[in-house]
């Protein structure tokens, strides 16, 4: 699996953008969109950020496909846009990557999942799991294995899935995409990376895309916690938890607990707008928890690491693990993955 | 305490004196090892701070500053918060040509841990027309090569270079 992407350019990189005339080698975007690659380059961090309403697609969506994504750890990884996808062309692809997975076996690359399994992969579509009505429909990819020595009839066992999704992705990015490029920016894991591995690599060769591991910063994990702070959610309502990394040796963690009542108290002081999140109003909250934690144990929290957030809707780890709790909130916290995930390829 | 100003002192012979400000102090001690260690035509006394003001109690023993570097550590938000109170204590002077500011961890690898933006620390040196160096400081290299940079404007800032103003630094910044 290629990694080469990591969200913030260097200087060098930026000016090298600026000043080439063709950077077509480099850039995986037709020719026609380069006027957005460079609108790209320039990208600021937003003072503010919406929040979206439900809309009635997401009702949709089916809950025994949300079952299979929620209460999972998935690892995030950002796509370019994928050149000659075909929704109707699904059950040929199954085929191409199943027959795939047993060459790569063949050589060796997959032993440690035992040899006898047999792999199956099954495409298939996620309807619903979109924000607004020009998103891209979702795809899931399963691979299941099923043992020679278990009985016929007895149901096969899903050793790995992935899903590409892109909810409410910029139409501006959807608008100068030709036809031929079917943009789903972010992708989810979860399974034996092996599988990743040779799932990532049949999807560059058969769509001429590219993946780069996602991390979410810090700065955007404070986001997600404000984000969804004030949001009810029915039934168990985990304890609103921050992880801080001491950088220090030898390494220690502070995890700061809150009750998710008082949380969302204490945003509803902060926010003053029910339909959008300022960047000051993140500042706030965080100002607020620092100094509160500063006034009881004398630690200046603003001087450690943010390395893990859980509110009530989803967890996320800034490696890029995440994990989702709820799902009524799940295309919208997609949305949010999604900016994050557009922003990181570099052009 | 009243802000630091940048002619309120008289220059030393041949002597260049910088203040690093920043919150932390192995950043501001690796650099200041490595500027000692360079070989070079002047003198430089280099005083350190984790914010200013600076106390009243011994500012007879201080140098006139030639040089203010503000340090920032992209994975510390304290880093940039001190920082951004430091600033006000400093005369307006100091910034035409003799601030600096050194944002450091935004390498790849580590980019998880950022909790400030490069663009917010790139605003803020154009908004203060100030050069802005980034570096990681965690290799010998590294610090060696970000002294160099760093005594390179500083023999600037002390008048140290004939014919050449600190005030021409303004010009080497983006401003657009």
């Amino acid at each position: 699996m290629q990694t080469p992407t990591d969200g913030v350019s260097t200087p060098q990189s930026t000016s090298v953008l600026r000043s080439s005339i063709a950077p077509y080698q480099n850039s995986r975007y037709p020719i026609g969109s380069l006027t957005s690659t460079r609108r790209r380059s320039s990208y600021r961090i937003p003072s503010k950020r919406k929040i979206p309403q439900s809309t009635p697609i997401q009702e949709t969506f089916d809950p025994q496909k949300a079952a299979l994504l929620l209460q999972k750890q998935w690892t995030l990884y950002s796509v370019t846009p994928m050149y000659d996808f075909s929704y109707t062309k699904l059950k040929e692809y199954s085929k191409h990557l199943s027959a795939t997975i047993v060459a790569e076996k063949q050589k060796g690359v997959a032993v440690d999942l035992g040899s006898d399994v047999a792999f199956k992969a099954n495409f298939s579509c996620l309807p619903g799991l979109k924000g607004k009505e020009s998103d891209p429909t979702a795809i899931l990819v399963q691979i299941t294995g099923k043992s020679p020595i278990s009985k016929p009839g007895t149901e096969e066992r899903i050793v790995w899935t992935g899903w590409f999704c892109g909810p409410y992705t910029e139409d501006e990015i959807l608008e100068v995409l030709p036809e031929t490029f079917t943009c789903l920016p972010l992708f989810l894991t979860n399974g034996s990376e092996s599988f990743t591995a040779i799932v990532g690599t049949w999807f560059q060769q058969a769509f001429d895309c590219c993946f780069g591991k996602l991390v979410i910063r810090s700065l955007d994990l404070r986001w997600l916690a404000a984000m969804w702070a004030g949001y009810e959610v029915q039934g168990h309502v985990p304890t609103t938890e921050l992880v801080f990394s001491v950088p220090v040796e030898p390494h220690m963690d502070i995890s700061f607990a809150i009750h998710p009542e008082d949380f969302k108290t204490l945003w509803n002081d902060i926010q003053k707008s029910k339909d959008e999140v300022t960047v000051e109003e993140v500042e706030h909250l965080f100002q607020c928890l620092y100094s509160h934690f500063f006034r009881h144990f004398k630690i200046h929290l603003s001087a450690t690491q943010l390395v893990k957030v859980t509110v009530a809707v989803a967890s996320a780890h800034c490696e890029g693990k995440v994990k989702f709790l709820s799902k009524d909130h799940l295309v919208r916290v997609l949305g949010f993955l999604t900016e994050i995930a557009v922003n990181n390829i570099q052009y | 305490m009243a802000t630091l100003r940048p002619f309120e002192k008289m220059p030393i012979v041949n002597v260049a004196a910088v203040l690093l400000v920043g919150s932390e102090e192995s950043h501001r001690e690796q650099l200041a090892q490595a500027m000692l260690k360079e070989p070079k035509t002047f003198d430089v006394k280099i005083h350190m701070t984790q914010s200013l003001p600076l106390p009243f109690e011994g500012d007879y023993l201080r140098p006139r500053f030639d040089l203010v570097v503000f340090l920032i550590n992209l994975h510390s938000q304290l880093s940039l918060n001190d920082v951004l109170s430091s600033m006000m204590h400093l005369d307006a002077y100091f910034y035409l040509g003799k601030t600096c500011f050194l944002a450091t961890k935004g390498k790849h690898g580590s980019v998880q841990h950022c909790v400030i933006d490069i663009t917010t620390v790139k605003d803020l040196a154009d908004k203060h027309l100030s050069i802005l160096i980034q570096s990681e400081l965690d290799n010998e290299e590294d610090v060696t090569f970000t002294a160099r940079r760093l005594l390179n404007i500083l023999k600037i800032c002390a008048g140290l270079v004939p014919g050449i103003s600190s005030l021409y630094m303004s010009s080497l910044t983006e401003t657009f």
